[in-house]
């Protein structure tokens, strides 16, 4: 019995072993026919990252496309189930599209190299890592807000709706928790942290809100002048003014003090990739430091603890950590009852948000 | 020896066979992406499954919609909406450049005429970024009057703005309707004493009665069949519409309905179809209103004193409000980093979008895909439209009545319609799996859509030439393909030539038709410009949207001074 469970235990640990980096990865990605990578990430964000991915192994051709939390999954779906050239890996913001896409099996359980070394919260399934671990903050017009009513918190966007109803009334937008899993993760995650509290400020805010599906033209619309404020705003979709963020005069953000939604970027290999050795060096490339640091040259924010904040152009997940405290990160996990929620959430938050478009 | 009896029956076998292969090929052209969705409206699941089985349920499931019958009601506001305003426009604008002596005549009625040529998306991408809810012009009226005086991303505002966009089309039928029509009606008129908007009111009016009664079915299938207004202003306030309904359905999903879409698809097409049948049958009672005769003299513009000055004066703010800022804004917007009224564009010139357009892929592998598909399809398209005239004008061909039908076919069909179609057929025809997501297959669809507009760039030219000149051909022994080899094709290519550039700026606007038939690497520039859009990037949608602007420009600067060098020569002669 003993012996046969060893034997068990041997052939997982090979097993285990063969899938991680394997010494023969570099030359079978040789033989490869490049990435192709669904997402949720624009090609802009992703750039610095492919670029020094390629620079290590140039043979390796990188084509990310930017199709939306839902159609990643679903395109690769489709695609795969009747063989033709689909996804070798996703990268998606998208909780719940992840728990659906992990139950039907259809993620590679792949152990990425110096696993170990990455927290936990991280790799919360086999195969399933982080790309980015992005803060959901506010931006506003700086031309249409003074100083003293830049929102730094929920709570100060409440009494300012209040107060100041002609800059804020109507003038605030958010993500449409109906339109998109991302959207719905974020202020799902929201509500479950700050329980009643959440629902009131939804109740406040909802009605003087006018929610949009897409980040960038909702930043967009912000340097316009349409809107003055962004909550739970993704950095990515402003990362191009935040790269002149001192010198920008129209935009300014702030993260949410008494509360920011912290979204993770899922990405994994995907089982049916026809080219897994360069998928796995793709993989291995994003979770270590040296591509930690590639992505936030491209907005995104870094979760490794030997990244330093200083040598990011934004932030890392420990700098927003001591900004804001603990309490105050609130980090979107992949929560069995987002799924099982979905109706009843929707249902309410629709009742507060009136504008939303299902 | 009797001329005929050199003609060798196989040369006479080579012309038939060549006929009958022109008429099969159109026929299955035209034919095959409706013959699809016609069957795949009646089964109960994708044709590829085998498992599907006869059904009227697509339809029952279609019209049981709330959401479709909201898109179907609207789709039909709008299209009133955009009818009344594209005529009321189209119309008033042609009787008043043709018939009245306003300054600058020629010049106005060529910058009217303009839009044409500008995809309908980019010019509502030029409305977004001036009046639309964050517009600059609105932020501006917003700052003074503490209010937006219009709502364009409602069912009226998009109805004009619909209208705005085909007004140029009704003003091209009417001009020329006009031109045709006698002048010395209106002269008698004159001198009888009737004031010039008597004149207009009881001769030109119900005399252009029949070009205005086309062009309210033109427009209004044209505003049912709208996808670029309802994309760019609709879309974002949630506003659904018969085509964007059809466009969700079908790519928004992992597993579409296709019986529904397929109901859906057909249902657009027989709306279509029927108000263009109802057009024709308007058409054929035409006679009544013949005025074309032998004119004594040159019309002479009527005179209404100072009232020209400010017709002019209309016609340049409308033309400004209209068509050159809103163009001229977007390509602002492709060069500043913020486009507001809180602060000078000045401080924020950057060529950063265009950088993007020149780093990422996508870009420039859609304007290559563009320009490829263009050149290749367009000298296919003209080499088809070629044959096809031949058939029709200059064969005994017994279906050449038939097949100047089919040609003109595709007008009826909405290019939503003309791109689901053809996904279908590649999807489900055995072997031609190969062409899904190529660029082979966007040149077939946009090919078929462009055969009406080719035959009438083409088949007037030749109807000019006398047929004397080819039956002393076959005379002499030639073959009719030899004839069309060596008579028609030398005769007609001033015209084959235009038809070549006609058909250039129409695939590199098009767009409808491949937002279903594109894949990644083979996108085109209106594919990307919608999904570059959609995800909010408005500068690089700026910017791609300007070059798009500048490659039809150019064109069309190439196509008159063809049209231009055409008429001297003829002069010359």
């Amino acid at each position: 019995m003993l012996k046969k469970l060893s034997t068990l235990l041997c052939a997982s640990l090979s097993l285990g072993s063969a899938w991680s980096a394997a010494p023969g990865a570099i030359e079978q990605s040789k033989k490869e026919h490049g990435l192709v990578i669904y997402g949720n990430v624009a090609a802009e964000n992703f750039a610095p990252l492919v670029e020094s991915f390629r620079a290590k192994y140039p043979w390796i051709t990188v084509q990310t496309l930017d199709v939306g939390p839902a159609p990643a999954f679903e395109r690769y779906l489709t695609e795969s189930s009747v063989n033709r050239r689909s996804a070798d890996l996703i990268a998606a913001a998208s909780p719940t599209g992840w728990l659906r896409f992990v139950k039907r099996g259809e993620l590679e359980p792949y152990v990425a190299e110096g696993n170990a070394q990455l927290p936990d919260w991280s790799r919360p399934f086999p195969g399933l890592y982080t790309l980015s671990s992005d803060p959901l903050v506010i931006v506003y017009n700086k031309l249409l807000l003074k100083p003293a009513q830049q929102p730094t918190s929920i709570a100060q966007l409440r009494a300012l709706l209040k107060s100041n109803p002609a800059d804020f009334a109507g003038r605030m937008t958010t993500y449409d928790a109906l339109r998109h899993p991302f959207a719905y993760a974020a202020h799902w995650t929201y509500a479950k942290a700050r329980g009643e509290y959440a629902w009131e400020t939804f109740r406040e805010l909802g009605p003087a809100t006018r929610p949009e599906g897409g980040g960038a033209s909702m930043v967009e619309k912000v340097a316009a002048g349409e809107y003055t404020t962004i909550y739970f705003s993704s950095p990515l979709t402003f990362y191009k003014s935040m790269k002149d963020m001192k010198s920008s005069p129209v935009l300014g953000w702030n993260l949410i003090e008494d509360g920011t939604p912290v979204m993770m970027r899922g990405i994994g290999i995907t089982k049916k990739s026809q080219n897994k050795a360069s998928a796995q060096l793709f993989l291995d490339y994003v979770v270590s430091r040296e591509g930690q640091l590639a992505a936030a040259r491209g907005g995104m924010t870094p979760y490794r603890p030997d990244v330093k904040p200083d040598e990011v152009p934004f932030l890392t997940y420990d700098a927003i950590r001591n900004r804001i405290g603990d309490k105050n990160v609130l980090l979107i996990k992949y929560d069995e009852e987002m799924v099982s929620d979905m109706k009843r959430f929707s249902d309410k938050w629709h009742a507060a948000y009136r504008f939303a478009k299902p | 020896m009797h001329p005929f009896a050199s003609m060798k029956p196989s040369a006479l076998d080579r012309g038939a066979l060549i006929q009958w292969a022109v008429f099969v090929f159109t026929v299955l052209l035209v034919a095959a992406p409706i013959i699809v969705i016609a069957v795949q409206s009646l089964q109960s699941g994708p044709l590829y499954d085998a498992n599907r089985e006869w059904t009227f349920s697509g339809y029952g499931r279609l019209f049981g919609s709330a959401e479709f019958r909201v898109a179907l009601g609207n789709s039909l506001a709008l299209a009133l909406v955009s009818t009344l305003v594209a005529t009321g426009v189209g119309v008033l604008s042609s009787i008043a450049l043709v018939r009245f002596d306003l300054p600058g005549r020629a010049w106005l009625e060529a910058a009217m005429l303009g839009p044409i040529y500008i995809s309908q998306l980019v010019l509502a991408l030029g409305w977004y970024v001036l009046y639309g809810p964050s517009g600059y012009v609105s932020l501006m009226l917003r700052q003074w009057l503490g209010d937006v005086p219009w709502n364009l991303a409602s069912i009226p505002g998009m109805g004009v703005l619909g209208g705005l966009a085909m007004a140029p089309m009704v003003m091209l039928f009417c001009t020329s309707s006009l031109g045709l029509m006698d002048a010395s009606l209106e002269d008698a008129a004159r001198s009888a004493g009737a004031s010039p908007l008597r004149v207009v009111r009881s001769i030109t009016l119900p005399l252009l009665r029949p070009a205005i009664v086309y062009s309210l079915l033109l427009t209004f299938v044209g505003g049912l069949e709208m996808l670029s207004v309802p994309l760019v202003f609709g879309w974002p306030s949630g506003l659904e519409f018969f085509t964007t309904f059809l466009l969700r359905e079908t790519m928004g999903h992992a597993d579409p309905d296709y019986g529904m879409l397929g109901a859906a698809a057909l249902s657009l097409l027989v709306m279509v179809a029927l108000l263009v049948l109802v057009q024709q049958r308007l058409l054929a009672q035409r006679q009544r209103f013949v005025t074309v005769r032998g004119k004594a003299h040159r019309p002479k513009p009527i005179d209404i004193g100072r009232w020209r000055w400010v017709l002019f004066a209309a016609f340049v703010a409308y033309l400004l409000a209209a068509v050159v800022l809103p163009m001229l804004a977007l390509v602002l917007r492709s060069f500043v980093q913020y486009l507001t009224p809180l602060i000078s564009p000045w401080q924020f010139l950057t060529l950063d979008h265009y950088r993007v357009l020149w780093e990422q892929d996508i870009y420039l592998r859609s304007i290559g895909n563009s320009l490829v598909a263009a050149g290749i399809g367009a000298a296919l398209t003209t080499a088809l439209i070629a044959l096809v005239s031949a058939v029709v004008q200059r064969s005994e061909f017994r279906f050449a009545r038939q097949l100047e039908m089919v040609a003109m076919f595709p007008r009826a069909v909405p290019g939503m319609v003309v791109g689901i179609g053809f996904l279908w057929v590649v999807l489900w025809v055995p072997g031609l799996q190969l062409l899904h997501g190529t660029l082979a297959i966007m040149v077939i669809a946009f090919s078929m859509r462009d055969l009406p507009s080719a035959y009438a760039t083409v088949a007037p030219s030749l109807l000019q030439v006398s047929k004397e000149i080819d039956q002393s051909a076959r005379v002499v022994g030639a073959s009719w393909w030899r004839t069309f080899r060596s008579i028609v094709v030398p005769l007609a290519k001033p015209a084959l030539i235009a038809c070549y550039f006609v058909v250039f700026v129409s695939f590199v606007k098009e767009y409808a038709s491949a937002v279903f038939l594109y894949a990644p690497g083979n996108e085109v520039i209106g594919t990307t410009l919608l999904s570059t859009w959609a995800k909010g990037e408005v500068g690089p949608v700026a910017a791609l949207s300007a070059v798009q602007l500048v490659l039809t420009l150019a064109l069309v600067l190439v196509l008159a001074w063809l049209r231009g060098s055409k008429s001297r020569v003829t002069e010359g002669n």
